[in-house]
């Protein structure tokens, strides 16, 4: 079943600097909805509002033209990956696949190396391979839609390309956004790519709008 | 339902230890006071208090972000919070009962 989550009239102000104020973001089950933009200009605060975990003098988050309040227990049915560790680093990956209801061995199908791990706790794994769990925790488990803070930026090449399969699988079943500075990335994996400058949202046509907006040079769009 | 005691559980523990030592501590001081144990009760009770506020403000400043990993499993900080804390002081109370009327027992 096909689902659409539509975020706008979003206002986010930190004193007099007033950070978002002319958002529209629509992201819908089968497409991966990216956003680009300069540090400091409200991607992860963004993510955060539609979670619930940021105030804000103003909101419209909707999915499926159903307006989500502040009572609605909004991770039925969106997931989020913060792009810090989140997930308690005593607990070991048994019991993470436990608490998400996931299946360990399709997880062992996208990253092999971790198949001894099973056991093991958080805190024993390194930053990159924390960041796998984590990533495959939010990205596999049920609800309609994910969003993925900085999901490439700490994990090595060889996974980041196991993450991109693994996002073009999930997007079957639900929507996904994602937000991060790995550009190339970005542009290879998102069906729409949104630039979030001066608090605004402009849905790009192609890569060349990103330099028009300042947020990447000429000599960037040659490798893309 | 299991998967909520689990994760309440798992939170619980995260401070379990530094308040069940607080709450020891209480128990053998009102016990070490023998019959004049009852007239400390007051402000072992506020003691009490005043501790589990400052566990409350130190999990919220430095395992803030493991907030996100209870909510994304559909549990906000109030669920977790509260009968993590009831049960909590309810062990407390429990002690502190317990000492002082074993104490007026030994010492009508």
């Amino acid at each position: 079943m096909k689902h659409t989550l539509e975020i706008d009239s979003i206002i986010l102000e930190f004193g007099a600097k007033r950070v978002l104020q002319d958002v529209f973001i629509r992201a819908e089950t089968g497409r991966v909805t990216g956003i680009l933009g300069l540090n400091g200009s409200g991607k992860s605060c963004l993510m955060k509002i539609v979670f619930g975990e940021e105030k804000t003098n103003n909101k419209s988050v909707r999915i499926d033209g159903q307006t989500i309040s502040e009572k609605t227990n909004i991770s039925d049915e969106v997931k989020y990956l913060p792009q810090f560790t989140f997930i308690p680093v005593n607990l070991s990956i048994s019991r993470i696949f436990k608490d998400f209801d996931l299946d360990f061995s399709l997880f062992i199908g996208h990253f092999p190396e971790f198949e001894k791990f099973f056991h093991t706790k958080l805190k024993e794994l390194s930053g990159g391979e924390r960041r796998i769990v984590e990533i495959y925790s939010i990205l596999a488990s049920k609800a309609k839609f994910c969003m993925l803070d900085e999901p490439f930026s700490q994990v090595m090449p060889v996974h980041v390309e196991s993450l991109k399969l693994l996002i073009n699988k999930e997007k079957q079943n639900k929507g996904i956004i994602v937000t991060d500075h790995l550009y190339r990335q970005i542009i290879d994996v998102c069906d729409d790519i949104y630039a979030l400058f001066n608090g605004k949202t402009y849905l790009t046509k192609d890569p060349s709008d990103l330099v028009k907006l300042g947020y990447l040079k000429e000599n960037n769009l040659v490798d893309i | 339902m299991q998967r909520y005691i689990r994760l309440i559980l798992t939170f619980y523990k995260s401070f379990a230890f530094a308040s069940n030592f607080i709450t020891l501590v209480c128990g053998v001081l009102i016990h070490g006071f023998g019959a004049k144990g009852i007239y400390i009760i007051q402000p072992i009770f506020w003691f009490k208090i005043f501790t589990l506020a400052i566990i409350v403000f130190f999990i919220h400043s430095y395992k803030k972000n493991e907030f996100y990993y209870y909510k994304n499993l559909g549990i906000s900080k109030l669920n977790l919070w509260i009968p993590t804390l009831i049960f909590d002081f309810v062990t407390f109370l429990v002690l502190i009962i317990t000492v002082a009327s074993q104490n007026y027992e030994t010492h009508p």
